[in-house]
């Protein structure tokens, strides 16, 4: 292929996938109808709690998962042991699997004995609100391992070798060098994790159902508007979920190129 | 200072046979040998960063061969130097000391460290992307120095420079290392950087450690063939007889400044420095002159050097013997080469060389 052609092949890939994402977000802002307005349907009360309990149980998964994410990638991406290989693998599972296997996986998990007692004496998970956390945690986990995994073998160990010889502990030198030097994976994970997590409507609706002004997160609220015909408030939510995927990509993306210079 | 008994340590399937090392205090030891020898797997497990099978490793009187490498109070300067880039220059330099919490006279110690090393101009700079490869080693020197390290670890840390800044660090590091007295071990690859610095070298060789000595012993004394090689020592030849201190190569028999103590297969080697082009009836020199024949002229480095192809019947006086003809020996060419020859030393012309008896080193082809 000609230099030529291989810039046509290029140019025709990269205005093909920027049409369709414009075209997604177009299609949205361009509906306006009369009776349905989708930005009047923004203020109402049931939308803004939607987006209130998205936006509190997202970060709030992500950040737990980052809690967890952040010893397991480093784990994979530091240690060579037998089966290392096979433990990458399963903690990539939730990744490709259906988010609805997880729901259902997650309500087996609370209907066996152990999760009975948690149930009943700790906190309950389904049709619950912790129910929506615990879904879009698993989801979220699974993304920001595969993120930072990746971050962590970028860094060349000479750095924490370093690190030790001007006496860090092993856990100075991943606090002062490591975690630092890995700050933009950390940054890309953990927005990563959050936006599978805000986004997430199969593991929701499956765990905790779509209890309106209980349960009823921005994606499970879009779907249960579409079922009862009330497109513009569901466009409405379907707007507000993709600007809030936008500004926060974008800031991500400015963030990482301000730390790059 | 540092007391190496009987190590065995291992890089995958690379295992080095046991060491056995002695550095005293305010030594620069020198770890040189061939890509693959072993130096820098020697150089970490001293660091801690091997796995180690046997042996024990003492520094400064205290036994450390499983202490962590914090606690070691050693530094350690590898090849890319790892500059955290996520800190300024002054932060990278004063990491050691903040980890430590030891901050008294931390900035007194930062100026005249940086001062020594001509980088107190760079103190300001807020990152370190952007220094140069000169400045970045100094400053990776300069962060381990304020450590005030019991021992300084070295790995080809200035091996990636261009030669004249590599040279002009290099005589910085070993200026200050002496003005500070600190123990040092370096390791390379590269003869001249060795024999620079080094107060003594230590040899690796198929992961071994061959010899250790100072540099002047270890050109004029290589253990064996394989040092010799290493070393490129010049006019390396095969000994075809040995009789006490006469030694015949090629049918070329000189005489040696003693009677060497090798069984077995012996080789020599005659530094082409120490080699003189001489008029036949010099009376000032009696033994292992021989005559030859220029056979080509080589100018690198600054330096001209003969081949002389040693004549078959090449009767010298004193010990010189008569030759096959096989025996080409290089020689430098001095300024005083040409004052007492002439400027026409060219390819043909007969001339007489004289081999010092002092200038030959015999030595076994393998040692144990």
């Amino acid at each position: 292929m000609g230099r030529r052609w291989f810039s046509v092949y290029l140019l025709c890939g990269l205005g093909l996938a920027v049409t369709t994402v414009v075209a997604i977000i177009a299609v949205q802002i361009g509906y306006v109808g009369d009776e349905d307005n989708p930005f009047r349907a923004l203020g109402e009360r049931d939308v803004l709690a939607a987006v209130k309990l998205s936006l509190w149980t997202s970060t709030l998964a992500a950040s737990l998962a980052l809690v967890v994410a952040v010893p397991t990638a480093y784990a994979l991406a530091r240690w060579r042991f037998r089966g290392r290989f096979l433990v990458d693998a399963l903690l990539d599972v939730p990744i490709v699997l259906s988010p609805i296997v997880i729901g259902i996986s997650l309500i087996l998990v609370f209907r066996s004995t152990p999760g009975q007692w948690i149930e009943h004496h700790v906190v309950r998970f389904v049709f619950e609100v912790p129910g929506i956390v615990i879904a879009q945690f698993v989801l979220s986990l699974a993304m920001q391992v595969r993120v930072l995994k990746a971050g962590f073998e970028d860094l060349d160990p000479r750095f924490e070798q370093v690190a030790r010889f001007l006496g860090c502990t092993p856990f100075g030198a991943f606090w002062r060098v490591t975690l630092p030097m890995c700050r933009a994976s950390l940054v890309a994970g953990f927005v990563m994790g959050w936006s599978r997590a805000i986004g997430d409507f199969g593991a929701t609706v499956t765990i905790a159902g779509s209890v309106a002004n209980k349960t009823e997160t921005i994606p499970v609220a879009i779907y249960n508007n579409l079922s009862t015909v009330k497109i513009g408030k569901a466009l409405g939510l379907a707007i507000l979920l993709t600007m809030i995927a936008f500004v926060v990509l974008t800031v991500v993306r400015v963030f990482g190129a301000r730390r790059e210079r | 200072m540092i007391s190496v008994r009987g190590l065995v340590a291992s890089s995958g399937p690379f295992r080095l046979r046991p060491v056995d090392l002695e550095v005293g205090a305010g030594e620069l030891l020198v770890l040189l040998g061939p890509a693959g020898a072993g130096k820098t797997v020697l150089l970490e497990a001293l660091l801690g960063m091997r796995p180690i099978h046997a042996g024990a490793i003492v520094i400064d009187g205290r036994a450390v061969t499983t202490t962590p490498p914090e606690q070691r109070h050693v530094a350690y300067m590898p090849q890319d130097v790892a500059l955290f880039p996520h800190l300024s220059v002054r932060a990278n330099i004063e990491f050691g000391r903040r980890v430590r919490g030891q901050h008294a006279g931390l900035a007194a110690d930062v100026d005249r460290i940086v001062e020594s090393l001509g980088i107190a101009r760079l103190l300001a700079r807020p990152g370190v992307r952007s220094l140069s490869g000169g400045e970045a080693q100094r400053v990776a020197l300069a962060r381990a120095l304020v450590t005030r390290p019991r021992v300084l670890f070295l790995d080809e840390s200035f091996s990636a420079l261009d030669a004249h800044i590599r040279q002009r660090l290099l005589h910085q590091f070993r200026a200050l290392q002496q003005e500070l007295g600190l123990t040092a071990i370096y390791v390379t690859h590269s003869l001249g950087e060795a024999a620079a610095v080094a107060d003594r070298i230590a040899v690796l060789i198929d992961a071994g450690l061959v010899q250790l000595s100072t540099p002047e012993r270890l050109f004029r004394e290589p253990r064996d063939l394989r040092v010799a090689r290493f070393l490129q020592l010049d006019n390396l030849y095969a000994v075809g007889a040995l009789d006490g201190a006469q030694a015949t190569i090629g049918g070329v028999r000189l005489t040696l400044a003693a009677a060497p103590a090798v069984a077995g297969p012996a080789w020599l080697a005659a530094s082409a420095g120490d080699l003189m082009l001489v008029h036949p009836g010099d009376p000032a020199v009696a033994t292992n002159l021989l005559r030859g024949t220029i056979a080509g002229l080589d100018r690198r480095h600054g330096h001209s050097r003969a081949r002389i192809a040693v004549d078959a019947d090449a009767g010298g006086g004193g010990g010189g013997g008569g030759g096959d003809g096989d025996v080409v020996l290089e020689c430098e060419l001095t300024a005083r080469d040409r004052l007492v020859l002439g400027d026409d030393l060219t390819a043909g012309r007969p001339v007489t060389i004289h081999v010092p008896p002092a200038a030959v080193a015999v030595f076994p082809e393998v040692t144990a």
